[in-house]
């Protein structure tokens, strides 16, 4: 069976390394001006998503290098000059209630991240989630139970009294998502982002993504899979068997697509093709990019404190900054002071420059120059995302990842593939992520049905 | 002294049909209500002589119909004037109404819209079968679901059961419509901005959410449970106010043989050897019984009534961290005639006779969240208006007329000072003089029920119309405490019959009846 896999994401590869795997041959076509989007890393500084986070299995199994370098956790910096050091460990800078509630809200998120995990890392939740809950008690069980519905404000209030605390916390589950603390079920992303272990010590290798793209591509050596790089829109044969962009024709027994689901089923499918509330639903699905990246150069301030070095910085942190900035995003306006952060990668990594900054940022155009002086800055934005990689509105996982859009009801609900030979494969799917897993299982689905 | 089986503390319409349903099985009873007057957030007041306010709920849709059937309430002097439309005035001069005959909404709708017109009726049915689906679960306790006790098992299959005989499609419509905001909900539907509006409205009835924020389709299915016969047929007025409604369930809970004692606000529950026995009045006087039940919500009963040291930690950290901050607000008005809207057309002041929204569209809604969501109130209210005196017109002397106004968003956690108070009572009637040039003239008297004076007045804390926000994380076997939530506490012989209870507020009669069935059956056990 020829399979053509659109996109090179770490989802596409794996469907591709799978197929190949089970002696499959396998095309794989990037249309986007930049490949390996989401992940896509310029002079050692990440314009994308900055950590890779794949499947350790699926790593081990195909030789693929793990994320090793660990921030050492995170900071924020108070407007009053002060600042607080959040560590697996404990709190630094933070007050003796919140220092106290710490652990305990650690284990209560480890509790819910890990069940969540286990929803993750299989296509159907597994039967030991009973017995999990099991170990957990009732008390606990329900005080997990009761975590996804929550908004961030009232989970964080109810543990915690520092705003900077909060903001932090809100910030990191936040990032990337079109919502203000203050909804209802925005807890349910601080869980997924505890569960993807990116919230207290996210993550990096040598040289960023650029090296796990790169390692991505050294695995094709050896297996009949070949790798085309052809920028432009792809137009797909009314028999839906084989595909053009520009002028290089692609012939497939199926079609894979890592794209989103929006882009997928209107770009590249056409609805005249597709069933009328199959296109109701696909033009339901929300997700709009909101957040940015942001490169320069700046030396790590000399007279700030030496535990930040390794962290990733938040600037003035709030709850109240946090939903007042999507105030604004909703309406479609600027914000002038949204939420920051920022790091030093090349101290992490020395493959990198050491005085390279890293920014992400929410909404606007960023503050940071009110603050340091970052020289060559340049930012990427949902606009970029949208025109270059090929994300429908600059969303780097294609759609909303909050409760209404998430596990049976993602990518829609009751979702099956309307065409016989053209299926997605990336994190339109659940579990909504560049682990490789969805690629990994949606290839395995076609190895079943294909004896 | 008496002693007797069952003492309610609060005769708010739950604690009524609490002890109606216990003395009907021919239990002693004694309700203790601290007010001169029982009914609670469901009362009708003479602020003004001659002006009968509704200085809380107003209308009545969720009211659970075994409740009005086994007590026999319309033979107690209840009786449901149905509401007739809903007007929604715009800015620009016009309107946009809908009323519970299909056809005539339909037509109306063909002036906005002809899209939306024909996805009227798809929505509607939808609607109405994810209504239909859920209402059951009203009627139950919520099981527990980490408990393996054959009654939480048992009632586990049953919403299973529920849940499994709805279409595959309205399932996922269902698990989608919980977990969204009701904005994005409405806005796969239609396109015309004052119907999305006016449907967006049943999300945030008496909730501290915006529009566009997750949860709020939760809190309009909760609203439609009472819609079943279609758009709004089931919103009716109690003739003589929801005061009335109160006062037909006393009749009945006294016919069946309970006490009603008024002017009695309870200090603390009694407790001996762990077990509630008893109350203690303020003015020391005391009462003995078997059962204690609480209609007063949760943080009130747990935090005030009951020693602390009573009550295990954990338990009381739920009960403190349950989410009450309010943002509804209640204005009456007593007007010396009918004021005119410059979008009713002459001719049309039938119109007038439903409810009237302010809420022009999706944006005005979310503004006025944000406006209030900080600790402030809403620069331009949404509003739910009605002039009960129309449909009742014992609710004012002759000639004259009563105005009710449920408004959000004001936010229990500000300092309400006289001033402020004032200052937003003046918002309020600018806000409705813009579509009523003549009302600042006709008005005689004017009222406002701030979250603080609800609290204050009907006892509620932080003025929650629900008790505590009707939110996913409340819901259910989380209501109020994750493990107490069929209606018992950890304090034996101590029950809970409030709105804080599932299924939540509203006037439902549910948690009052459920409760009532509970004990009832913990009783003979
Ligand atoms: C302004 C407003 C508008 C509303 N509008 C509507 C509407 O239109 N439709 C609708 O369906 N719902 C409406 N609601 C909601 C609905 O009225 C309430 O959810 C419902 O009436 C609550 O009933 P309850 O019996 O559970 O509690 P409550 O009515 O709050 O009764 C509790 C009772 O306990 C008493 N109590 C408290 N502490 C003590 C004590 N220590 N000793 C003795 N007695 C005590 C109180 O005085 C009170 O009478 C509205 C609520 C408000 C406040």
């Amino acid at each position: 069976m020829k399979v053509l896999v659109l996109g090179s994401s770490p989802n596409a590869f794996a469907a591709a390394l799978t197929l190949a795997d089970a002696g499959h041959s396998v095309e794989m076509l990037e249309t986007a001006t930049v490949p390996g989007a989401p992940y896509v890393t310029i002079e050692g500084g990440e314009a994308g998503l900055a950590y890779p986070h794949f499947c350790p299995v699926l790593a081990e199994k195909w030789g693929l290098p793990v994320a090793n370098l660990a921030h050492t956790g995170r900071s924020a910096i108070r407007s009053d000059g002060s600042w607080l050091h959040v560590r697996r460990t404990g709190l630094i800078g933070a007050s003796e209630h919140d220092s106290k509630a710490w652990p305990h809200f650690m284990e209560l998120m480890g509790q819910g991240a890990e069940l969540l995990y286990h929803l993750y890392s299989n296509p159907q939740p597994p039967a030991f989630l009973a017995e999990a809950w099991r170990e957990l008690g009732r008390r606990q069980s329900m005080e997990v139970l009761r975590l996804p519905w929550m908004s961030l404000r009232d989970l964080l209030d109810e543990w915690f009294e520092d705003q900077t605390l909060k903001g932090l916390l809100a910030e990191v589950a936040l990032e990337g998502v079109a919502q203000g603390p203050f909804a209802a079920g925005t807890a349910y992303s601080l869980l997924g982002r505890w569960a993807n272990g990116q919230v207290l010590s996210p993550m990096t290798m040598k040289g960023g993504c650029a090296s796990f793209y790169a390692a991505l591509r050294a695995s094709l050596e050896g297996r009949p899979i070949q790798l085309f790089h052809y920028p432009g829109m792809p137009v797909l044969a009314p028999d839906q068997r084989s595909l053009t962009v520009d002028t290089h024709t692609f012939e497939f027994d199926f079609l894979f697509s890592d794209k989103d689901a929006r882009w997928t089923y209107t770009q590249l499918v056409n609805p005249r093709y597709l069933e009328t509330e199959f296109n109701r639903a696909i033009r339901n699905i929300r997700g709009r990019g909101v957040w940015q990246r942001g490169l320069g150069t700046c030396p790590y301030p000399a007279h700030w404190p030496d535990e930040a070095r390794l962290d990733l910085i938040h600037w003035e942190p709030g709850l109240v900054r946090l939903e007042k900035a999507w105030d604004r995003v909703k309406r479609n306006l600027d914000v002038e002071e949204g939420p920051l952060q920022l790091c030093w990668p090349g101290l992490l990594d020395d493959s990198r420059p050491a005085d390279l900054i890293q920014e992400s940022f929410g909404y606007g155009s960023g503050w940071i120059s009110a603050h340091l002086d970052v020289q060559n800055r340049k930012y990427f934005t949902p606009v970029d995302y949208e025109r270059d990689w090929q994300f429908t509105q600059g969303h780097l996982f294609g759609a909303d990842r909050d409760l209404s859009q998430s596990f049976f009801l993602r990518p829609i609900p009751d979702y099956e593939a309307p065409l016989e030979n053209v299926e997605l494969c990336g994190s339109a799917l659940h579990p909504a992520n560049h682990t490789g897993r969805s690629g990994h299982w949606k290839a395995l689905e076609l190895i079943r049905r294909q004896p | 002294m008496k002693h007797y089986d069952a003492i309610v503390i609060g005769g708010g319409h739950n604690g009524l049909v609490h002890a109606a349903y216990l003395a009907r099985a021919g239990r002693q009873v004694l309700v203790l209500e601290r007010r001169p007057v029982v009914g609670g957030a469901t009362i009708t007041e003479e602020i003004y002589p001659g002006y009968k306010f509704l200085i809380g709920s107003y209308l009545i849709s969720l009211l659970r119909p075994q409740v009005i059937q086994e007590l026999e309430l319309a033979k107690h002097g209840l009786e449901l004037l149905p509401l007739e439309s809903t007007l929604v005035p715009l800015p620009n001069g016009d309107y946009l109404a809908d009323w519970p005959d299909h056809d005539m909404t339909r037509r109306e709708l063909m002036r906005h819209s002809r899209r939306d017109a024909e996805t009227y009726e798809e929505f509607s049915l939808t609607m109405r079968r994810l209504s239909l689906a859920m209402k059951p679960l009203l009627d139950l306790f919520p099981p527990d679901p980490t408990s393996l006790a054959p009654k939480d098992i048992e009632q586990m299959a049953r919403i299973k059961g529920v849940l499994g005989n709805m279409q595959r499609r309205d399932f996922h419509t269902l698990c989608r419509l919980c977990t969204m905001s009701i904005a994005d909900f409405l806005d796969e539907w239609f396109e015309t901005q004052p119907l999305k509006a006016i449907k967006c409205t049943s999300g945030i009835i008496g909730t501290f959410m915006g529009v566009r924020s997750p949860g709020t389709g939760y809190v309009a299915l909760h609203h439609y449970l009472g819609e079943i016969d279609g758009v709004r047929r089931s919103w009716a007025f109690p003739k003589g106010g929801t005061g009335a409604f109160a006062q037909a369930i006393a009749s009945a809970a006294r016919a069946y043989g309970a006490e009603i004692m008024e002017n009695a606000p309870v200090h603390q529950v009694l407790i001996k050897h762990g077990a509630a026995c008893g109350v203690v009045l303020e003015d020391g006087r005391e009462f003995y019984a078997d059962r204690i039940v609480s209609n007063a919500d949760a943080k009130r009963t747990f935090l005030q009534l009951v020693p602390r040291d009573q009550l295990p930690g954990d338990f009381l950290w739920d009960i403190e961290r349950f989410r009450t901050a309010s943002p509804a607000c209640k204005v009456n008005l007593a007007l010396d005639g009918l004021p005119t809207f410059s979008a009713v057309p002459q001719g049309s002041e039938q119109l007038l006779r439903g409810s009237i929204e302010i809420a022009p569209s999706v944006d005005y809604l979310e503004q006025a969240y944000d406006d209030a969501k900080y600790g402030g109130w809403a620069r331009k209210p949404f509003m739910d208006a009605l002039i009960p005196s129309l449909l009742d017109p014992g609710m004012a002397p002759p000639g004259q007329h009563v105005m009710s106004l449920f408004v959000e968003y004001a936010s229990s956690e500000m300092d309400w000072t006289a001033e402020k108070k004032a200052e937003f009572l003046d918002v309020v009637i600018d806000t409705l003089a813009e579509y009523s040039p003549d009302l600042k003239s006709k008005i005689i008297h004017k009222h406002i029920m701030t979250p603080r004076d609800i609290q204050d007045i009907i006892g509620i804390t932080s003025g929650h119309i629900f008790h505590g926000e009707l939110s996913l994380h409340q819901l259910l076997f989380l209501k109020p405490s994750p493990q107490w939530a069929q209606y018992k506490t950890p304090v034996r012989h101590l029950w809970m019959c409030g709105s804080s209870t599932h299924p939540g507020g509203c006037i439902t009669g549910a948690p009052g009846r459920n409760a009532a069935m509970e004990l009832l059956k913990d009783w003979s056990a």
